[in-house]
């Protein structure tokens, strides 16, 4: 997980966010720049998690934070740490509803808090609590259960039935990530996962895995706030395929545009080298634009079939992996083609060739009319939709098809990402 | 410079009044990148895009038939003529012709001006200097409207104004004259059946008098239709479908065209009834059957999101009117 995954977008997007790591230090990491990131936004901070002590946590934070005077910050309060124990099993047993009323007097309490952030420019008062929430002793007490108690009482269960009561987003400022680790997550059934998916805004798995490693034939819809963000998506997904020896195809309407390029190329790893022995392929779209306006999808195919053909005859790749973004669906859609975009989407979804498709859309546009109208007819139900760092937006489900698929992709997902960490 | 009048048809013509001998180079050049199927005629007088859009042939044109160009450019600072009473004219003739006003100004300015002057607020203008996918953005085919439909689609359309809708409603009809179906027209409750017949006339379709004499266009109120006794029954507002459809079988015709208005639904209150009714009804009819439930726009913009969302799904296509 970067620091940039878990950024002010993302928070202000949803406050109950599920997050996925990888293992346990990564998880950590995570936790603890997360909540550097409350404090610089004049938030209080609650760890939760008894895979750290609080001595050493509190030893990481005088490292991490500075500026910040973590000492006096907990003795005011503004900085909590806790154990599960603490927070979630008094006396041993959970109660979900005791834990909702915790956050409730935890935000108030922490409203009331003052403090002044070493290098920040805010002052005053805090805006709220933000917390980061350890599930893993929920796993391991029921991993410690005996047997047969298990099937009558299983934290994991309480867990689930406990995040389900609460919706995508709080009532009262608070910004909380529920932390799972994936040897745990996948214990879950598809019910139970599918339910936790419904009750946070924002699935976040270790970011930019889907630019990274995207599975061979997914079609991701990637929707961005700005230009820059598009671009550094585009950075990404190119290198990544660069790196590991695929095929990698940009395809764009706006190619001919003078500045097109300017802010891209520099940043794509030997980019005039790369163009030249064809690891990287432009496309000019401008025609396959016009003829998708016709619902003249045969330049597609020839295209299609190119690209096929150059993998297939090219001996010295082994990877044959394509990687494609294309902007044509974006463009038709901006311009208001809205049934040839979706045209265009039902026919890059027959999935025309072995590898992933990247599709853009301006997120913006989606708020506004007619567009907004057009959202869930756009969005295939085998897609996934990701924002610009990698993370999926659950929030464009289209319908239960579609999150049922969305859920198995990301079991996929999760497989194919421990087979990739055991490659590193 | 090319002679508007032998302009050969390709795929996507453009015209362009354009004076600036710069601006012009830059117009062939990027059209040339553009696509083989798209053509360019530039012209630099004003009487030359009269010519190019002549009036006398215009005028043989009904609403609904391609015009000489799928996209005319016009750039409104060029010259001491009234450029947009020219436009104003030809879209007297040709309602559905697409213009594009290119300016130096700024766009507010020039919109607030096309507004003041009569024309539509939804005219596309493009900022000088524009770039190489500016100009490809406001390039399109024409299209009808209605030309990708099948006789199986569910379809939804959303109305901001009545004229639209009627005039969508007679272009619809036309289609269905003209592939031999049943038509039929769910007006409002507050539209005289005379007076439609007479609009219906007036936006060009003549013979609506012997349609329905024939039997091949029929005209009801929506009233009567969904809830003649203020309840909406979905089971017989189905069998009343499934029943014209038959009736058009009899009549020897390929299926049944509905253009129904749905304002009533709102009207009593049945927001919620309407859309149950709807979700109803598939995206694909398995009979000859293809209505277009035509919304008002603040019918819908008053549907809560879950229910807009159920509305869309249940329709295969979508016609949203700005």
């Amino acid at each position: 997980m970067t620091g940039a995954d878990l950024d002010s977008s993302l928070v202000k997007s949803s406050n109950h966010i599920l997050a996925i790591y990888p293992n346990r230090r990564q998880k950590l990491d995570a936790a603890f720049r997360f909540l550097k990131d409350g404090l610089l936004n004049n938030e209080a901070i609650l760890l939760i998690t008894d895979e750290i002590n609080k001595e050493d946590a509190i030893t990481r934070m005088e490292k991490d934070y500075t500026g910040f005077d973590v000492l006096n910050l907990l003795e005011k309060g503004v900085i909590s740490i806790l154990s599960p124990g603490q927070w979630h099993f008094i006396n041993d047993p959970f109660d979900g509803n005791r834990t909702q009323s915790k956050w409730k007097k935890a935000v108030e309490e922490s409203l009331l808090n003052t403090f002044l952030p070493g290098n920040s420019s805010k002052k005053g008062k805090t805006c709220g609590l933000r917390a980061f929430g350890d599930t893993k002793s929920f796993f391991n007490k029921d991993r410690s259960l005996h047997y047969d108690n298990k099937n009558i009482f299983s934290f994991v269960d309480k867990l689930v039935e406990y995040e389900c009561s609460m919706e995508k987003r709080f009532p009262f400022p608070l910004n909380v990530i529920c932390a799972y680790e994936e040897e745990d997550i996948v214990q879950l059934d598809n019910l139970e996962l599918k339910s936790l998916l419904e009750h946070h805004g924002v699935f976040h798995k270790d970011s930019i895995k889907e630019l990274v490693y995207p599975l061979r034939n997914s079609h991701i819809t990637l929707l961005y706030d700005n230009q820059q963000d598009l671009n550094d998506a585009y950075i990404t997904y190119i290198n990544e395929g660069l790196a590991r020896g695929q095929l990698c195809v940009f395809a764009s309407v706006l190619l001919q545009n003078n500045d097109f390029l300017r802010d891209i190329s520099p940043k794509i790893i030997n980019f005039e080298e790369n163009v030249q022995n064809k690891n990287l392929v432009l496309v000019d779209m401008a025609n396959y634009y016009i003829q998708a306006m016709m619902d003249n999808l045969q330049e597609f195919e020839k295209f299609k079939n190119n690209l096929m053909e150059n993998v297939k005859n090219d001996k010295n790749r082994n990877n044959k992996h394509i990687r494609l973004i294309s902007d044509c669906s974006d463009f038709l859609f901006k311009n208001k083609h809205f049934e040839e975009c979706i045209n265009l989407e039902k026919w890059l979804h027959k999935k025309p060739f072995e590898g992933s498709f990247l599709c853009p859309y301006s997120k913006s546009l989606f708020d506004q009319f007619p567009y907004y109208y057009y959202l869930f007819r756009v969005f295939h139900s085998n897609d996934i939709v990701i924002d610009s760092h990698g993370n999926f937006l659950l929030d464009y489900v289209k319908n239960s098809e579609h999150q049922s698929k969305l859920i198995s992709y990301m079991m996929k997902r999760m497989d194919v990402s421990n087979v990739e960490l055991k490659d590193q | 410079m090319a002679n508007p009048s032998t302009a050969i048809r390709k795929d996507i013509n453009i015209l362009v009044y354009e004076t600036d001998p710069d601006v012009q180079f830059l117009y062939q050049k990027y059209v040339s990148i553009i696509s083989p199927h798209v053509s360019c005629t530039i012209v630099d007088d004003i009487e030359k895009l009269i010519n190019c859009n002549d009036i006398s042939m215009v005028n043989k044109m009904n609403s609904t038939q391609k015009p000489n160009f799928d996209t005319i450019v016009i750039d409104l600072n060029v010259g001491d003529h009234n450029v947009i009473e020219i436009v104003k004219k030809l879209l007297q003739n040709i309602p559905r012709q697409k213009i594009v006003f290119t300016t130096t100004t700024g766009l507010s300015i020039i919109k607030n001006e096309l507004i003041r002057q009569g024309l539509p607020s939804s005219m596309t203008i493009l900022r000088k200097p524009f770039s190489f996918s500016d100009l490809l953005a406001v390039i399109s085919p024409t299209k009808g409207k209605f030309d990708k439909l099948k006789l199986t689609d569910h379809v939804l359309a959303s109305y901001i104004s009545l004229q639209e809708e009627l005039m969508d409603a007679v272009d619809f009809i036309k289609k269905g004259v003209d592939s031999d179906e049943l038509n039929l027209l769910l007006i409002r409750n507050d539209m005289d059946l005379k007076d439609t017949v007479l609009a219906l006339k007036s936006k060009g379709l003549s013979n609506a008098d012997t349609l329905l004499e024939n039997e091949s266009l029929i005209i009801i109120k929506n009233e009567e239709w969904y809830i003649p006794d203020g309840k909406v029954n979905a089971p017989r507002i189905l069998n009343q479908w499934q029943a014209l459809v038959n009736r058009s079988t009899q009549l020897k015709k390929i299926g049944l065209r509905a253009f129904c208005m749905m304002d009533c639904f709102f009207e009593n209150g049945f927001s919620t009834e309407l859309v149950n009714y709807e979700c109803n009804l598939p995206s694909q009819f398995q009979i000859p059957f293809i209505p277009i439930c035509a919304y008002r726009q603040i019918d819908l913009d008053c549907l809560a999101e879950k229910d807009q969302k159920k509305l869309i799904e249940c329709h295969s296509h979508m016609i949203i009117c700005e």
